[in-house]
Parts: structure tokens; sequence; C-alpha cells
């Protein structure tokens, strides 16, 4: 059964098509992995009871000939989404035990459509963080080492869990969310198609809010047609939701028709960064070149704001956190440790709840909505902003998508960066502007690293024109070709 | 005219303004489809939203802003055809979002006047200065266990609106009379029962005294007076306590007070240091609340007689006419 661990989502779906195997035996193969890989500490919760009996009913639908998108594929879901009757934690103490008694609106439509839940994905506590080292639940393992080296790396983050046991091979898909690159930095560390939907595409109901303006979830999948099969199963207008839009979801499998002759591409100058390893440039040059011989055009354009861009966010998203975050307050449920007043009770229980990395953004909230600094810091980084996706509108004019690098270097080692919180802010110094603008944003797997590691380019497309992303990160994946896989023999469960 | 007051060392005239708050007729709460009667058993009309659950999120209720409009265009005032839904940051154990949606530099409502009825047939206009809507909190019970306090989110997401006046009064009866025909307007126009025993119709005074002449004095907020006749006890008993302390050379601090209606008098809630920094900004959860030129009108067209048209054509009506 090995060999089923080793499909694509897209061939896992057409095979139980075909009748090669059944959605029990494909579910029975990944909780087996799921058990294989359980060194990367990616999972906060497996549900394996749950997703036999998913499995079974999707044969049972099968044999009815009702089969959905996804019918019985089996996917993780990152620990930010609620499910009903199993525990969402968003990789936090002051979540721990909290069982929602309701389903968020991306994982019912992934149930709708059929999918199988295998568990839920460690994460950066509240989604906050780029290497998965803020988790309360421990952090997860890269399943990528470098040549000779066995230090265990990062798998990026915030959905860091979610990358970790696509790349490892113990899901053909996974949930993600994506704040301000939450989903593509961790597929560009691990090897595998991290997609970001435009801002609206999918629906925030019964996701924990992080920032939201900003929280989008998207598809972790092996290749981008699975990765389009996965979108159009999560994406949707949800009354629910007043930011959701309304709009159809398209076909976005068949927008991958290999051909991207005449379409622009622009290549920002701003994206050059001081300092930035040789092998990404080279990358990305490389990836300019493949576009190139496909027939598209390489318009050279500017985003002059994008200098701002990551001040930018660390002034909207903590404010936003800093609010979303209040309703943790150990009245209701999740943690409470008592005081002898209402004000220790809340003391105690955020303190003992929270994590150095949320209080601090709470801190940096805090202060920049604050009477006296709301002006010179939320105010003027909310103009900012408007300049940021200005940038971009005025490169629509000229380019049909935008190729940068996905992140400055490859996948770090655990522990690096975590006393210098702006070094690890710089992570997502390429994804971040394309977050502020909503725009959606895709990361391919396109080469390895000198160490050997996984490097990702990405592509940044117009607002819900995701048709457009997929059929470029389609010829761009066929392109590099990418088909290194980790060694996972050192793994143990 | 109102009279001035008289203190030890001379004349006072007494600076009211009054804020409102005024729970709207809906069916739904403001931001969620639970239900909104009185009455009902504890936490039983609490929905997720509600609740402040992860994930949750707002949804407008399209009533409770249609009902907000009426009563802006009752109250002659201008329609913001483009406002905003902003967060207030407070932690509360009876508000479990830690914010409370309402709207802050953008209101759905803004200037607006209303012609309050004095005696001897005397009116007097009290300008309004703006009309918001938010969402009101739930109810913290606290005679139930000696140690722990009870939450009752039956209320919590309820809509409300928010009336602000200007500090156009200067007695206790001009504020009863601006509350009096406040409450009347809303209930011709139906868009609050104006019940204040069941707390659908609450307000807070701000006030101040000054020497005739001067510029506004510092003022004090009594919170939460839930009936017209408490409201004009507070007012008289807050108005001789600032007198009193001036005249003893003090100086009024700028605060919270709560109204004692057993012992008929205000005391300290929180001073101004103390005062929350709310630390307003657009809640990103919704959008723009944009309204088009002809639904306001719509609305306007259906709005009833309203209590001074009524007057008026009554008074036309029965006014002698010339054979």
């Amino acid at each position: 059964m090995t060999d089923l661990r080793n499909l694509t989502l897209a061939q896992a779906r057409d095979g139980m098509a075909a009748g090669d195997f059944t959605a029990v035996e494909l579910t029975e193969t990944f909780i087996e992995a799921t058990g294989a890989v359980r060194d990367l500490n990616a999972y906060i919760v497996e549900t394996a009871d749950q997703a036999r009996a998913m499995a079974a009913a999707s044969d049972a639908r099968r044999a009815q000939g009702q089969v959905g998108a996804m019918d019985g594929i089996p996917v993780a879901i990152k620990d930010l989404f609620c499910t009903k009757g199993v525990q969402a934690t968003a990789g936090s103490h002051i979540l721990e035990g909290f069982v929602p008694p309701y389903e968020s609106t991306v994982t019912q439509n992934l149930w709708d459509a059929g999918a199988v839940m295998l568990g839920k994905t460690n994460l950066d506590e509240f989604a906050m963080g780029s290497s998965n080292m803020t988790s309360y639940f421990g952090p997860v393992a890269n399943p990528w080492k470098r040549k000779g080296d066995d230090a265990v790396l990062v798998p990026g983050g915030s959905s860091g869990g979610s990358a970790a046991v696509v790349a490892a091979r113990a899901a053909l898909g996974a949930t993600g969310t994506d704040t301000g690159g939450s989903i593509r930095q961790p597929g560009a560390f691990t090897g595998i198609v991290g997609m970001k939907p435009t801002y609206g595409r999918c629906s925030r109901w019964g996701i924990i809010a992080f920032a939201s303006s900003l929280d989008q979830a998207g598809p972790m999948t092996h290749t981008v047609r699975d990765s389009a099969i996965m979108l159009g199963a999560m994406a949707g207008h949800d009354p629910k939701d007043s930011t959701s839009m309304k709009l159809d979801v398209p076909d976005f499998e068949a927008a991958l028709t290999g051909d991207i002759r005449g379409l622009r591409i622009g290549i920002p100058k701003e994206y050059v960064m001081d300092g930035m390893p040789a092998e990404i440039d080279a990358l990305w040059k490389t990836g300019i070149d493949w576009m190139r011989q496909a027939g598209a055009e390489i318009v050279d354009i500017s985003l002059p704001h994008t200098k701002y861009a990551l001040p930018t966010y660390y002034i909207v998203a903590p404010a936003e956190a800093s609010s979303n975050l209040a309703r943790y307050d150990g009245v209701r449920y999740g943690l409470r440790v008592d005081g002898d007043t209402m004000q220790d009770m809340y003391e105690n229980t955020r303190g003992a709840g929270f994590g150095a990395e949320v209080k601090r953004r709470i801190l940096i909230g805090t202060y920049v909505l604050s009477a006296g600094y709301y002006d010179a810091y939320y105010l003027k980084a909310q103009k900012v902003r408007a300049r940021i996706a200005g940038d971009f509108n005025d490169a629509w004019e000229k380019v049909d998508a935008i190729l940068t690098p996905t992140t400055p270097s490859a996948a770090f080692a655990q522990g690096d960066k975590m006393d210098d919180p702006i070094a690890m802010y710089l992570n997502d110094i390429f994804t971040v502007p394309a977050s502020l603008a909503g725009l959606p944003g895709i990361s391919v797997p396109a080469g390895l690293s000198a160490e050997g590691l996984p490097l990702g380019l990405q592509v940044i497309g117009r607002p819900y024109d995701e048709e457009t992303l997929f059929r470029v990160a389609g010829v761009l994946e066929d392109a590099a070709g990418f088909d290194a896989k980790p060694d996972l023999s050192g793994l143990g469960g | 005219m109102a009279e001035l007051l008289k203190g030890q060392t001379g004349e006072w005239e007494l600076v009211i303004g009054l804020e409102v708050h005024a729970q709207i007729v809906a069916k739904a709460k403001l931001f969620s489809g639970a239900s909104t009667e009185f009455g009902a058993e504890p936490n039983q009309q609490v929905s997720l939203v509600d609740a402040g659950m992860p994930g949750m999120l707002p949804v407008l209720n399209d009533e409770a802003v249609r009902q907000a409009v009426r009563t802006g265009l009752a109250l002659n005032a201008k329609i913001n055809l483009h406002s905003i839904f902003a967060r207030k940051n407070f932690f509360y154990p009876d508000m479990p979002q830690g914010y409370q949606i309402s709207q802050y530099e953008l209101p759905v409502v803004g200037e607006g006047e209303i012609e309050i009825d004095l005696p001897d047939d005397a009116v007097k206009n009290v300008r309004v200065e703006r009309l918001h809507i938010e969402q009101d909190a739930g109810k913290s019970i606290h005679d139930q266990h000696p140690a722990k306090s009870m939450i009752d989110l039956n209320r919590s997401g309820v809509a409300l609106m928010e009336i602000v006046s200007h500090p156009d009064m200067r007695s206790a009866e001009e504020a009863a009379a601006y509350v009096t025909k406040l409450r009347a307007i809303l209930r011709y126009v139906g868009s609050c029962d104006g019940n204040m025993q069941e707390g659908s119709m609450r307000c807070d005074a701000n006030v101040s005294v000054r020497r005739p002449g001067d510029e506004l004095g510092t003022r004090c907020e009594i919170k939460n007076l839930n009936s017209i006749r408490f409201l004009r006890q507070a007012i008289d008993f807050e108005a001789a306590r600032q007198i009193d302390v001036i005249e003893e050379g003090g100086t009024i601090t700028q605060e919270t007070r709560l109204y004692d209606s057993d012992k008929g008098e205000t005391r300290s809630m929180r001073s101004k240091e103390d005062a929350h920094d709310y630390r307003y900004f657009p809640d990103p959860d919704l959008l723009p609340l944009d309204l088009d030129q002809a639904y306001v009108d719509a609305l306007k067209a259906e709005l009833p007689e309203l209590p001074d048209a009524k007057k008026a054509s009554l008074r036309r009506r029965t006014r002698p006419v010339a054979l």
C-alpha cells in the first residue's frame, strides 16, 4: 500500500474513480503514515476513528454514484479551524480543551465535498509566527534536513504542521491560513504548493481570528492541480462572513491549460533585497527564463511602497489581534486561572494562557491603537496599506501576474532567530505585500538550495483571478520539474 | 427660561447634555440572529456570536439600520449615507467579545433637533449631536452567590441607538422634557418601546455648573438613569453638590458617577484618570455601512405623523375660524 502514499490528490481522486482502491484503503494508508511521522509533532489531535468513519461513508456514497470533488481524500486541518466535536486550540494553552460545538464554513465545505479528516495540525500560537516555534504544543519539525547535517529544521509557519504532514506524505492536502505568509512561507520551506486565495474568496466564519482584515484560508498540497481542486472545495460566498465575496467559484482545475503564451509577467525591482542569498536570486532569474520560454512576456515593474509593507503589517495585524484576542478572558471557555478579584482572574488567565510572541503582539497592537498614538501608527499604517494596494493596481495595468521569490532563505534550524523577532519577521518580506493588498498568491517549489533544501517561487495575481494564478503556477511547476523528496527514513512514530 | 440656581456666593447656571440609549425594536439582535424578547430565562437567547465564541463573525441586521435611519429622520437629522462600525475595546465579564461594536467617527445619523415642551406652552429646541448604532452588553448578577457573579447574556448584542444631545439643557425640568419628547418620538416611529423600567431606554446625564456667561464648567457623567424621576433627582443632587464643592474652594474633577436612588445621591464610580482608553478602530469584520439616498427617501415618505406635527395639525383644526 505504500505507493498510495506517494499519490497526488488528483491521482488519488482518479484512482478511486477508476475503482483501483477505496477511500477506506486510502485512509488507512494515511492513518498509518500519520503514525509513522509522529516524530514531526505535526498534529495536535489525530482523528483516526473519525477518518475511518468518513472514509466508509465516502465509499458508500460512491457506491450510490454520489461523489463530491474531494470524495474520500484524506486531509489535515490546521488547528485554527473550529471543528465540531473536535478540540480547537489555535496552538494556545488558553484554548486547550476547547471543543467547538460548530464547524467552520471552510471545513464544512470540505466535508460536503467528501473529504476525510485525519486530524488537527500544529501551528504557531494564534497563527503568529514563521517557524512553528511559538506553539504551546511544541515545535513542528520540517521533514527536510540539510545535506550532511542532522539539525532539526523548522517547517515555517504559521501553518507548519499542515506543511509538514503534506511534505512527509502523511496527508494528500491540508488547510492552512495565511495572514502575512503563513501558507506560502511554510509551503516554500517544505517543498509543497501553498496557496493563499484573494481575501474574501474563502469564508472566515469558524476560523479563530488573528487579524481579520488579512486572514484567509487556503490549500497546501503536493501540486498546483491539487491546489486548484482543493481550493474549489473550500471556497465560496458565505452569508455568515460579511467580508466574503459574492462570487461563484470557477472550475479552477480547468484553468490549468499549460498555456501562458502572451501573458505578461511582472518582475518587481523592489523585491531585490540587500543581503538576499545569491541562490534565491539565481532561482528567481531561472523562473523568469522559464516564463519567457513558455511564451510569456516579461515586464519589469515597480511596486515602490514595498519597503513599507513589513512595518505596516506589524502595525495592522497586531492592532487587530489585540482586539480579536480580548475574548480569551477566562469567563466562558478555555483556560481560567482564578484570582482574588475579577481583574486578577483576567491577568492570571491571560498571563498563563498566552505565550511570549502572542503577548508581544497584543502589547504592540494595544500601543498602536492607544489614544495619542493611533494617528501616528494605526491610521498612518492604513494609509500606507492603501498605497501598497495602489502599487499593485497600477501594476495590473501592465501585467497579468507577478513572479517573485517566496522567502529570502531556505528553512532554518529550530531555535534560530528566536532571540530576534525582527529577523523572524523578515521571513515574510516577500509575502506580506500581497496580503496587505488582499491579493491571491501561490508558492510553487522550484528548486533546491546548495544545502539541499527546497526553495519556492511566488506568483501573485489580480484580485479574484485565481484562474490565471493557477495557470501561471502550473507552467512554473512543469518547468521546474521539482521532484525531490525529503528523506523520511529517520522518522519514527 | 430656566431659572438660575442660587448658591452661597451667587448664581449658577446648570448645563446638561444627555446620552440616551434606546433599544431598537427588532426581532433579532444587531449582529446575530438571536431573539430579543424581554424576560426569557437567563442565557436562553444567546447565539454563538453573542457569546463571543472563537471564529464567530457579526452580520449586520438591516432592520436595526432601518429603525435608526427612521429615528434620525424623525429628529430632523442628517442621515450619513456612509458610516462605519468601530470596536470599542474594554474588558468586562458580561461583554463576551472584549469589545463593543459601536460607531465612533462616522455615525449613521448626524446633527438633528428636538423641540421640547415646557410649562406655559413654552418650547425650546435642543440640538442632537448624533445618533449611532451599537451593541448592548449582557448583565452581571451579583446577588445569587456570596463570592461569585452570574452572567446573563440574553441582552448581549441587542441593538441600541445612542442618541447624544448637545449641552443645551439648563434645568432638570428641561432634561425631563427632552427625555419625555424623545421617548414620544421613538414610540411614534416605533423604533423603541421607550420602556425605562425594563431598561429598553436608559439615560446618562452630563452635568456641569458655571457662572452665567462663563465657559462650560467641568462635567460629571451620571450613568444609567432608568426613570425620568431619577434623572431629575440625580441632576438636582449633582448640581447642588458641584456648587457646594466649588463654593467651598474645591474643583470639580471629571468623573463618572452613579446615582443611588435609595439614598438620593450620586457617588463617584471612576475618575478620568481611571477612564478606559477604548482604542476605537474600524471593525475589520464589517464593511462600511453605505446607504442609498433613495432608501432614505423611501423611509422618510413612510414615516408616521410625529408628535409635533400632530400637535400642530390639532391646533390648526381647533383654531377659531373667522366667519
